[in-house]
């Protein structure tokens, strides 16, 4: 199984990270040769069903009052690259999109 | 060539519960800008995700409720998309293994009632809200929605017609209501809907491509944009072409389609479950526990209401529009011992009420007790009808009782001769024109007397008793 | 004065100003850290005016005056955390990791961040965007990774214990490399909630130790359940000193054989061998044990590992915290600058990795096989520790610590460094590195596992193996 540039610049595209051709190519090499060892995988006869869960068996609930919030030490302002009045900025998508951004998911 | 219409929905509800689905913030709608956040929300590093209890359980009665298999195993999935009002990059849903399938709800549309089944109910939390028009160079990002509860209901494209469709949300949002799950209010964006529509020809098996209807506002938008959509696939597929696959957008204010092709690739969310929370297990003892709690829910209880106080259907549907209507409704009954007049005043003057002052039935300051008070004052004849809609006006404002109100305006009704006596002399005697006229010959004048002697009067005279009176000066 | 216990008798019999070990920690780090041939090893330390302002009044505290360190990838107020990325640098985050809140209160006193590979991303700490860390015992050579800055400090006795974390032996490794003590407990044992999240299912807060206790006292204080982490189980904590004079007598120690070919350097296998032979002599039995699926382990690891951290570094988009470079038009530019830049190379490998495996059309033949043949390594463990062993030992490293820019630029080679210590990540088993020797010399580390929530009998075991290999330790 190897993974074509094409394959890998889409993949690039759904991470959002830009890839010089210099970076492309040796990642493609990188990311073979892992694949090539990666596929001794499709060599083992795996059981269908039930993947291993680590940690509880079930998921805790919380009640209402359970867990106080947790009390921060500066507010979110504090570490943002850029907010104004109450808000997150960040520049304007491309093309709107998102849940329920004009209704259209990105 | 002959077209059935295939509809299927897709409805995002917000839960009203106290916190967040995975953290403990509050989901006050309407809060001051990302002041509902924590490190959880806010997709800080190294936070982490704790399931909310009370959302489980309303989603639990919400599926009970709409008739559905509720598994006592599901998992939570990471579905991943960028965009900046989901903070972790991906948001945590149900895909695989979602919390409820295979439910019913009954719509009555032409007469008939239609099962129309549920595919699945699942539970996943809200993204925040961006805010294209805020700033000028940019986008503005409000976080206090990140992590609300929300259900996603997805019907079986057992949707025929859009009148159906309305039908069905109708239907829908009331039995939701009934729960008290959600608030269910479309514009305050805790009820959202998107419709799937396709068409294939009369009498075939397979469906045809579909394609997906989003930014839909009210319940008669759902209506006019399936129509609509319906409408722009017909003229494709006569005209020999192809449905594509797509996403389009309606616009309110023309009434027209959008599509929302980009350039981007179709999206992969890549989904798998998320090991950050174990599998969702519930007990049979929880699920038992939820459904005998469960409330009579509009499809069990127009039926008993039609049956139990012989009303007609269209006053049931009335009657049963929320449920703490129909809960004052009976409550009045309850107090009358009957229900005619009940029904006359709920549906009515009540709801005028209600109207008038933007309140809901239970919270007007008249209890069911004080109508059923200000009701019997009307048939025993203390007050007139026009009175008594009257005196309900001003209990709504005062939150007086009937009696305190009648007694302290002395609006009772006068029905004894001698004082109405006195304001039938009156007017005949300051409208001799109108006397001639209706001694001539003008008979349905007696009507303007009955309001003259009302005006004088201030609305106190019996006007049964009235007209007689008059009647007997006048022909006199 | 350079262990835990010591230290904390020392400041509670009022012997020792409470700060006193602190300003001393502090002198270290002065004298070892930084410059052309320092080590590197911290990225950001208590200043001389919060040192001296040190409160440290807990007298009830088990860690009371305790210097330690913490790697920088778990949430502190008060320093910053960058992960050793840049996307993070300046970050400080608002909350602290519950571990970190639990040595707090327990009086210890954190002196300083310490160096990692980017998001805990390898094995040599040479992909921090910080500079690579180096060796205490040889400064040409790698600490091991990713936790290789605490590790390094606790080998320099600059602290006499330290937090790291461990994904696939990112504190064992380092500690074998740097002839220290390293644990990675069970999973679950001890919570997550504030530790940057690199592979969820497979991470776990771990401690660094000058011996044995001193990492054992570290343990004892940050486990537990949290109910801010959902995957922390609620399960008693041993009393983790208890089986220090227990010795030997007694244990069936298992030998894996897949763990002894001849990828182990022939100095690493000697060690080993006296390592077993001294467990032998204080009455241990060692058996002779398979886990037949261990040459799946590492692709199943890697595979696990890199889906899981292509998602949960989704997070790092510029938007709410960090870097962002918003050079760009649009937002979509926003988002592929800032992870560019931000991000090192092997973080964007594993990233694309990652999400490779996730896609579509490649889940089931990589993600979903990679978690079944998880259930395969598990099993075999099963099977081995019911049939009798109570703790397995294997090297942890096939070999010593490796030149710096050795590997770097192989990452396939570098990946093979974690053989021995990814298959304790990925059926969840607690398991400790302790220096069983030099070769050439170098350390070298043993590693024992034990069955999940076996830390009392992995305790037991080190303890034992401390005392018998007495006097061949590495310590400065």
């Amino acid at each position: 199984m190897s993974i074509t540039r094409e394959e890998i610049l889409q993949v690039a595209k759904l991470a959002r990270l830009q890839l010089t051709e210099a970076e492309s190519e040796d990642l493609s090499h990188d990311l073979n040769q892992i694949l090539r060892y990666v596929d001794t995988l499709t060599s083992l006869q795996v059981p269908d069903g039930e993947r291993l869960w680590m940690g509880p068996r079930q998921a805790p609930e919380r009640e209402a009052g359970g867990i106080a919030p947790d009390p921060m030490a500066h507010p979110p302002a504090d570490s943002a690259p850029d907010f104004r009045g109450q808000f997150f900025v960040v520049p304007s998508p491309p093309s709107l999109g998102g849940a329920d951004d004009q209704g259209a998911e990105p | 060539m002959s077209w059935e219409l295939v509809i299927g929905l897709e409805i995002h509800v917000q839960l009203r519960t106290a916190e967040k689905l995975f953290c403990s913030d509050g989901t006050v709608f309407g809060a001051a800008p990302n002041s509902q956040v924590c490190p959880v929300c806010l997709g800080l590093p190294g936070a982490l995700p704790v399931l909310n209890g009370e959302a489980v359980d309303f989603a639990i009665s919400a599926a009970l409720g709409l008739g559905c298999q509720v598994h006592d195993a599901s998992v939570f999935a990471r579905k991943s998309y960028f965009y900046p009002d989901l903070p972790k990059g991906y948001q945590i849903t149900q895909f695989a293994e979602p919390l409820a399938t295979e439910g019913i709800v009954s719509v009555r549309s032409d007469g008939q009632t239609r099962p129309i089944r549920i595919r699945r109910i699942h539970l996943e939390e809200d993204a925040g809200k961006s805010i294209h028009d805020r700033v000028p160079d940019g986008t503005a990002v409000d976080l206090n929605r990140t992590g609300v509860p929300l259900i996603e209901i997805v019907t079986e494209p057992d949707l025929r017609t859009a009148p159906q469709a309305r039908t069905f949300l109708q239907e829908l949002k009331r039995t939701l209501e009934y729960l008290d799950v959600s608030d269910c209010n479309m514009e305050e964006g805790s009820l959202r809907v998107d419709a799937n529509v396709s068409l294939r020809t009369r009498g075939a098996e397979d469906y045809g491509v579909k394609t997906e209807v989003k930014n839909l506002n009210s319940f008669s938008a759902v209506e006019r944009s399936v129509v609509a959509e319906e409408k722009r696939q017909i003229g494709i597929l006569e005209a020999g072409g192809r449905i594509v696959q797509e996403t389009l957008l309606w616009d309110e204010r023309d009434g027209t389609l959008r599509s929302m092709r980009s350039k981007e690739e179709s999206h992969d969310y890549r989904y798998f479950p998320d090991p950050d929370l174990p599998p969702l297990k519930l007990d049979v003892e929880r699920i038992r526990r939820l459904e005998a709690e469960l409330p009579e829910l509009p499809a069990q209880r127009l039926p008993r209401l039609i049956r139990e106080h012989e009303l007609d259907e269209r006053d049931a549907e009335v009657l049963i529009a929320s449920r703490s209507l129909a809960d004052y409704f009976e409550a009045v009954v309850a107090e009358l011992g009957e229900a005619r007049d009940a029904v006359n005043w709920v549906k009515g003057p009540l709801l005028k009420e209600a109207n008038r002052v933007q309140r809901s039935v239970d919270d007007l300051g008249v209890p069911a007790p004080n109508l059923a008070a200000l009701i019997e004052l009307v048939e025993d004849g203390t007050v007139s009808g026009t009175m008594g809609r009257k005196v309900l006006g001003q209990m709504v404002d005062s939150g007086k009782t009937a009696p305190e109100i009648i007694e302290a305006e002395g609006l009772s009704q006068v029905q004894g001769s001698d004082e109405l006596s006195a304001w039938v002399e009156a007017v005949i005697e300051e409208n001799t024109e109108e006397v001639d006229r209706y001694r001539s010959g003008e008979t349905r004048l007696i009507g303007y007397f009955v309001g003259q002697v009302m005006q004088k009067s201030r609305g106190r005279a019996d006007p049964k008793a009235l007209a007689g009176l008059l009647r007997g000066r006048l022909d006199s | 004065m350079s262990d835990v216990a010591s230290i904390v008798e020392a400041v509670r019999g009022g012997g020792v100003d409470a700060a006193e070990p602190t300003r001393t920690a502090l002198a270290r780090l002065h004298a070892k850290n930084g410059g052309s041939q320092g080590l590197n090893a911290f990225l950001s330390e208590l200043s001389e005016v919060e040192a001296s302002a040190l409160d440290v009044s807990r007298n009830g505290g088990r860690l009371l005056g305790v210097p330690v360190a913490v790697k920088d990838n778990l949430a502190t107020v008060g320093f910053p955390t960058t992960c050793g990325s840049k996307i993070l640098q300046g970050y400080r985050p608002p909350y602290d990791a519950t571990v970190v809140r639990r040595l707090r209160e327990s009086g210890a006193v954190i002196v300083g961040k310490t160096n990692l590979d980017e998001f805990a991303m390898g094995s040599s700490t040479e992909n921090s965007a910080y500079g690579a860390v180096r060796n205490p015992h040889d400064l040409s050579r790698v600490p091991g990774g990713s936790s290789g800055g605490s590790a390094a400090a606790v080998a320099a006795g600059i602290v006499p214990a330290a937090l790291g974390s461990d994904t696939g032996g990112s504190v064992r490794q380092p500690a074998s490399f740097c002839g220290v003590v390293g644990i990675k407990p069970t999973y679950g044992r001890v919570s997550r909630y504030g530790l940057v999240a690199f592979a969820s299912s497979l991470d776990q807060v771990g401690v660094f130790g000058g011996t044995v206790a001193d990492a054992a006292q570290l343990l004892q204080v940050i486990a537990g359940h949290d109910a801010r982490d959902s995957t922390s189980v609620d399960l008693p904590v041993p009393d983790l000193m208890e089986g220090r004079d227990a010795g030997a007598e007694g244990l069936v120690v298992g030998v894996p054989t897949e763990y002894f070919g001849d990828a182990v350097q022939p100095g690493v296998q000697a060690r080993c061998r006296d390592a077993l032979d001294a467990l032998q002599a204080g009455g241990a039995r060692i058996r002779e044990v398979s886990l037949p699926n261990t040459m799946y382990a590492l692709a199943a690891y890697y595979v696990i590992a890199m889906a899981e951290a292509s998602s949960n570094l989704a997070r790092f988009d510029g938007v709410r915290y960090g870097l962002r470079d918003g050079s760009g038009e649009d937002l979509g530019e926003m988002y592929e600058r800032t992870r560019t830049a931000g991000f090192g190379r092997e973080v964007k490998r594993r990233i694309l990795l990652g999400t490779f495996a996730l896609t579509a059309g490649y889940h089931d033949q990589y993600y979903g096989r990679a978690q079944r043949a998880r259930s395969l390594v598990a099993a075999d463990f099963d099977a081995v520790f019911s049939g009798g062993v109570d703790v397995l030992f294997t090297p942890t490293s096939p070999t010593v610590a490796f030149p710096l820019g050795e590997r770097v630029q192989d990452p396939l080679q570098m990946y093979l460094a974690d053989v021995f210590t990814v298959t304790a990540n990925l059926a969840g088993l607690p398991a400790v590195s302790i220096p069983v020797g030099m070769s050439d010399g170098l350390p070298v580390g043993g590693q024992l596992l034990a069955p999940m929530w076996g830390e009392k009998a992995l305790f037991r075991t080190a303890f034992a193996l401390e005392s018998a290999l007495e006097g061949r330790g590495p310590r400065e």
